[in-house]
């Protein structure tokens, strides 16, 4: 700065840049604080969070508060190794639900995107419609899957399978098949939003390199693998990796269709901090499952990119 | 690639390719029309049953169209949920408007007025985006608390707008970052300073940076549901969110109701996003993709 100050006013202008100078000065030196506040209302929770996972914090034991040390770690610790434990399901429950959501959802919003990406008559309504599960409340949609589609006796899945298998009774989704049914339902949800990531890469390759392609003989199939996929590594990357920081946390959907149930067979990590917190009263277990979950999604997301990044290196030479 | 992108057979293809299998094209229509239709199957059921009579409602008739159209339900809807409708607005207008703001202010600075460890500062920001709100929930409950915001839709607004800051900042700075330095300069040889610049300059120029962060904001902030749960406990004030699942757990549960509400619940953002989804994507793929 004050060197910036001391050059500028022997050139030109001297008396009207040295006092603007100064005063921007000023101005940045505001700033630290500004910006210093943010940080500390944005991040302070989460510190809170980490030094309340140290210690003893029951609501209803307030007797028993005080520095735990890792007590509460260690307690997890030894869910982990317990295959009946809470935590030990929730942390299968979260890994399975967000790579099995993540990976058909991918899927399926890729196929939507390729389909809604050829020109074909009424391809702007069906694209439209196709949009319309990610635009609705997640909220109302959970609870239209819940009692509209899941419910076993009253449900549309039950009349289709009743209809259709009439020697069979149709399954009770949320009871026999809480984790399966949940997925069902997030890749339904997800799918479209995936489709709207892959388009807009389609949208990006140039139509002239599409059409040579076709020229040179290339099959759909062939034009699909050796120019669309390539093509779509960054928008793979990001739609994985939304997707996956977003259901990973997801909590909505499990407690509005199974309360984590039946037993934990549903219950995600989430929903396990929500449900130590509130119902076990336990603030200080609670804050260090919500640690561990933290730290979790960080590895899940640089995981997830090394690993992309990887295989669509190799896709790449292998294209070449 | 450098054989196939051959100019001249571009050409020959266009005239020869285009026009083959036009009733292929009608099939595949069709065949698509009917998958799309299926993946829809479930709003088709709610939105029928939400106009159904509750005597039609049973599983024999589930998608079926109703004998005859019946808005009660929507009344009876409207009823038990337009305090919650309200409650809703009222945190998600001022919790938009300033959490827009203060994001275009942060996207400012940190983007035209960078100082040393600005981008440090900027790195930890976006590191809240990843907390999930699960991890931060006790020390912010235990917070209002304290300051006698909890149980109030003033304690939610400020949550929102703490925790929409990260996202709100990264868009306004992608953009900023755009907007040339020397449009700066010139305005501060006109002797304009930090703020004239930014509430004569930029704010006039970001206005499509506002739209994508208000839709954003206002999605989220509208379909939030554990902040909703938590932090207010009388079920009269909860948010619409919350509100939705209290009416499908009461005991004796009118579907059509539910399913009514659920489609009130729902409309403002469906609306925004047919309206102005555009700009949503094209937001949301310049703030992720530059990040």
């Amino acid at each position: 700065m004050a060197t910036i100050s001391s050059s500028v006013p022997a050139t030109r202008a001297p008396i009207a840049r040295r006092s603007l100078v100064e005063r921007i000065g000023v101005g940045r030196m505001l700033l630290y604080p500004a910006m210093l506040y943010v940080i500390l209302v944005t991040q302070i929770p989460f510190v809170l969070t980490i030094y309340y996972s140290f210690r003893n914090y029951l609501l209803n034991r307030p007797d028993r508060d005080g520095w735990a040390g890792l007590a509460n770690y260690q307690r997890l610790w030894d869910q982990v190794r317990d295959t009946d434990s809470a935590f030990f399901a929730a942390l299968i429950n979260t890994v399975v639900l967000t790579a099995g959501s993540v990976i058909l959802a991918v899927i399926v919003g890729l196929f939507f995107a390729e389909i809604v990406n050829h020109k074909f008559p009424g391809r702007a309504i069906v694209r439209t419609l196709l949009i319309t599960p990610f635009l609705i409340m997640p909220a109302a949609a959970a609870l239209s899957w819940k009692n509209l589609l899941y419910n076993p006796n009253f449900g549309f899945l039950d009349w289709f399978t009743t209809t259709f298998i009439p020697t069979s009774p149709g399954p009770n989704w949320l009871g026999d098949y809480p984790l399966i049914s949940i997925m069902i339902y997030l890749v339904w949800r997800w799918a479209p939003f995936m489709m709207l990531i892959f388009l807009a890469g389609m949208g990006s390759i140039s139509e002239e390199v599409r059409e040579a392609a076709r020229m040179d003989g290339a099959t759909a199939w062939e034009e699909f693998r050796s120019i669309t996929l390539p093509h779509l590594r960054r928008f793979f990357m990001l739609g994985s990796l939304l997707g996956t920081v977003y259901i990973f946390q997801d909590f909505d959907p499990i407690y509005l269709m199974t309360q984590g149930g039946p037993g934990n067979e549903s219950t995600n990590l989430s929903f396990l901090v929500y449900r130590t917190a509130v119902s076990g009263s336990n603030y200080g277990l609670a804050s260090a499952i919500g640690v561990v979950t933290v730290i979790l999604s960080i590895i899940a997301v640089t995981y997830l990119v090394r690993l992309l990044s990887k295989v669509f290196e190799g896709e790449l030479s292998d294209g070449r | 690639m450098a054989t196939i992108a051959d100019p001249i057979r571009g050409t020959v293809m266009e005239q020869s390719g285009r026009r083959r299998g036009g009733p292929r094209n009608i099939l595949k229509t069709v065949f698509l029309t009917g998958m799309a239709l299926f993946y829809l199957l479930p709003i088709y059921v709610v939105v029928i049953t939400s106009v159904k009579q509750i005597a039609d409602v049973s599983t024999a008739t589930m998608w079926e169209l109703p004998t005859s159209i019946s808005w009660g339900s929507y009344q009876q809807a409207w009823d038990s949920l337009s305090p919650n409708l309200a409650q809703s607005l009222r945190l998600v207008v001022p919790a938009t408007i300033l959490s827009a703001l203060f994001g275009a202010l942060n996207g400012y600075i940190l983007s035209k007025w960078k100082f040393r460890g600005s981008d440090v500062l900027f790195t930890v920001m976006l590191f809240g985006m990843f907390i999930p709100y699960q991890a931060i929930l006790i020390p912010l409950i235990r917070f209002l608390q304290e300051v006698g915001l909890y149980n109030s839709v003033a304690g939610l607004v400020i949550v929102h707008v703490v925790y929409g800051l990260p996202i709100t900042t990264l868009i306004f700075r992608n953009f900023f970052t755009a907007i040339p330095g020397e449009l700066i300069e010139a305005a501060r040889v006109d002797g304009a300073g930090l703020l004239g610049i930014f509430f004569r300059i930029m704010l006039p120029l970001s206005v499509p940076a506002f739209v994508v962060v208000g839709i954003f904001q206002f999605t989220n902030i509208w379909n939030e549901f554990l902040f909703g749960l938590t932090i207010i406990t009388n079920p009269a004030e909860q948010p619409i969110t919350v509100a939705l699942n209290n009416l499908s757990g009461s005991f004796s549960v009118d579907w059509s109701a539910v399913m009514a509400g659920s489609v009130l619940a729902a409309l403002p953002t469906a609306l925004i996003y047919i309206l102005l989804g555009r700009f949503f994507i094209r937001g949301m793929l310049a703030g992720s993709m530059k990040g």
